[in-house]
């Protein structure tokens, strides 16, 4: 995918420090990134290298302690609480390693978290959830309650959510850490079908073979990018 | 924000639903707070038509009061008025229209082998009938005459005249009344009791002839009915006046209809804010059981805050989450208060033969206190939810 001068996410010198009482702990060290609309990119890289912080920040969840956050061409670091609540309800679709479903809420309800706080009513909010169920194969899973639900169907409820709002980017921590590696697979053809369709996906894997189903792997550790280099033999989930 | 209200609400049900007992151990408080304020309010709001209704049967309308003797009604009165001081009062105080005077007495009524049991007999004039209201079923009063002559004739209750007499006509009947003979002249209209006294088991006789059979030429009561209504006050210190002068004592008191309201009144407004300062002190208790409830739940549902943050809950929309829940809980309290306050109402009522009053402005005022309570004691714990940390708060375990 070439650069057509309009990236979705655009971080420059991103630093994230955790003051832990006398010492600083430094996530992220400086961050450089770009990433185009269509893309779909790994982020790979030792556990405590800052992956999660990093996805963090993109997804609005938390702010960095320095450099600059270009989201769907937005100045993230110059909104206030409410409007990074409102990038990560309608700009950005989070998806969990350990699903993050309510679980009081059934699989539609869960779907429909998002619609809610956009403001949609009821019959409109049902009948898109409804759909977005549909198109990841759980229709006749709509009234299952999360515990109901067999991991790989828990993580398609998720990844439903997340596109409830037609998100410019999905974000992905992990989302088949949790899984055996069929469901996983499924999961990652998901992804893949997605993307097919021009939806924006970063995920972090440890799995060097689920990243091979992206387009591009980014490497991170101690928190700076040290690869960033293009899937070569892209592999495709079956 | 009308529609996220009711999004909100929606799920606080869902919520308070999926942990009844907690919940209803949680609106207790708040359950009894109301309870004993709409109980109380109820009954006292009952009580005040039912003394009005009372003083109204017992003479002191709103037209008349009365002239009792004896300062304090708690000691038997040794009562030093005489039937002339009704002339002496008409005479020193030209507003008062008419006097009725009254000995209450009580006495068995014996009819061939039929007897009733003790009955309350009353001494009275005979203008009694014309101003103190009631009408006679059969037979006529006495006149001005047969009071001047001490004559020995009655007017019965209904019950006593069916007890006595069952359906055979009373009037023109003789009975006896401690041992003297007495002719039956008339009967009164039921009316039911009045407090203690039921009015259909009485029986009226001339005052004087009472006075004879009891050896007294004393009077105990006087119910004075001035022209003017509503110079009862004015009539009541000229009274206080000719009295003093005449029995040269200040041994007799008054009770008039305000008066009475008066006492009543104070007593119950003591009770209710008695009361009240209960009701408040437990809605205090439940207000804090409530906050303490809400900052658990929102300990056990971090991770859900966190959810909801990360798929786009502003600080306003958990604010708004976790008051609508802690609102429907003491809303639900007050509600549950409110019913079981107007049962208990319904059934001292019952007991105590009085009517329902619904004090709407009670159950309005209970309604918004309640939900007052809830949203001001959920604040702090609503606050605490909507400042957690996205990410802390999905990380939680
Ligand atoms: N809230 C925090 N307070 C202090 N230090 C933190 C906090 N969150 C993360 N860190 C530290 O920041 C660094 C990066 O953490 P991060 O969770 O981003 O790693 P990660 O790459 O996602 O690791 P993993 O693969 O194990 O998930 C780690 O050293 C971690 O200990
Ligand atoms: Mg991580």
């Amino acid at each position: 995918m070439s650069a057509d001068g309009r990236p979705v996410v655009r971080i420059t010198d991103v630093k994230r420090t955790y003051r832990m009482g006398t010492v600083d702990v430094h996530a992220l060290r400086g961050i450089d990134l770009r990433i185009e609309r269509g893309e779909f990119v790994s982020i790979m890289g030792p556990s405590g290298c800052g992956k999660s912080t990093l996805m963090h920040i993109l997804g609005c969840l938390d702010r960095p302690s320095a450099g600059a956050v270009r989201l769907d061409e937005v100045d993230v670091d110059e909104l206030d609480d409410n409007e990074l609540a409102e990038i990560r309800n309608k700009k950005v679709g989070f998806v969990f390693q350990t699903f993050n479903l309510l679980p009081k809420l059934n699989a539609v309800e869960n779907v429909e978290l998002p619609l809610i706080y956009a403001g949609v009513g009821f019959d409109e909010r049902r009948e898109k959830a409804a759909g977005l169920l549909e198109s990841v194969g759980l229709k006749e899973r709509m009234y299952h309650k999360p515990s109901e639900l067999s991991g790989g169907q828990s993580q398609r409820v998720a990844i439903a959510r997340s596109l409830a709002n037609g998100p410019s980017l999905i974000l992905a921590d992990e989302p088949t850490g949790n899984l055996d590696s069929t469901s996983g697979e499924e999961i990652i053809r998901l992804f893949q079908e997605l993307n097919n369709k021009g939806i924006t996906l970063i995920i972090v894997t440890h799995d060097q073979e689920i990243a091979e189903h992206s387009k591009r792997i980014v490497r991170l550790k101690d928190g700076l990018i040290v690869a960033d280099e293009p899937v070569n033999n892209r592999r495709r989930a079956s | 924000m009308i529609y996220s209200i009711w999004e909100e609400m929606k799920q606080a049900w869902r919520a308070l639903m999926s942990n009844k007992v907690r919940s209803a151990l949680t609106m207790l408080g708040v359950v009894i707070g109301i309870f004993s304020v709409i109980t109380l309010v109820t009954i006292a709001e009952g009580a005040k038509n039912y003394v009005t209704d009372q003083i109204k049967n017992l003479g002191a309308g709103y037209d008349s009061f009365v002239l009792a003797a004896g300062k304090d009604p708690m000691v038997p009165p040794n009562p030093k008025f005489v039937y002339a001081d009704i002339a002496y009062l008409k005479g020193q105080v030209p507003e008062i229209r008419d006097i009725v005077a009254l000995n209450p007495g009580s006495g068995r009524v014996k009819f061939g082998r039929s007897e009733t049991k003790a009955s309350m007999v009353m001494g009275t004039t005979a203008n009694f009938l014309g101003l103190m209201g009631g009408n006679l079923t059969q037979g006529r009063f006495f006149s001005e005459a047969e009071v001047d002559g001490r004559r020995r004739v009655m007017i019965i209750g209904p019950t006593i005249a069916r007890n006595l007499f069952g359906e055979s006509d009373p009037v023109n009947e003789r009975v006896k009344l401690k041992g003297d003979q007495f002719l039956v002249i008339g009967v009164t209209e039921p009316r039911g009791s009045v407090g203690p006294l039921d009015m259909d088991k009485r029986v009226i006789v001339p005052i004087t002839t009472i006075q004879n059979m009891l050896g007294t030429n004393k009077i105990f009561r006087f119910n004075i009915f001035p022209k003017d209504p509503n110079r009862i006050a004015e009539v009541k210190e000229k009274v206080t006046v000719a009295v003093q002068r005449r029995i040269r004592s200040d041994d007799f008191r008054f009770l008039t209809q305000q008066g009475i309201l008066n006492i009543v009144n104070n007593v119950l407004a003591a009770l209710t804010g008695f009361v009240s300062g209960i009701a408040a002190i437990s809605l205090l208790v439940g207000g804090i059981g409530i906050m303490n409830i809400m900052l658990v739940a929102v300990n056990e549902r971090v991770r859900e805050i966190g959810v909801r943050k990360a798929v786009g809950a502003r600080r306003r929309d958990i604010v708004l989450q976790f008051l609508v829940e802690s609102m429907m809980i003491s809303l639900l309290g007050g509600v549950l208060g409110i019913i079981l306050g107007l049962l208990g109402a319904f059934l001292i009522m019952f007991f105590i033969k009085g009517t329902l009053v619904i004090a709407w402005w009670a159950v309005v005022m209970a309604t918004v206190v309640s939900a007052a309570v809830g949203i001001f004691f959920g604040v702090y714990p609503a606050l605490r939810a909507a400042r957690l940390d996205p990410v802390a708060a999905l990380r939680y375990e």
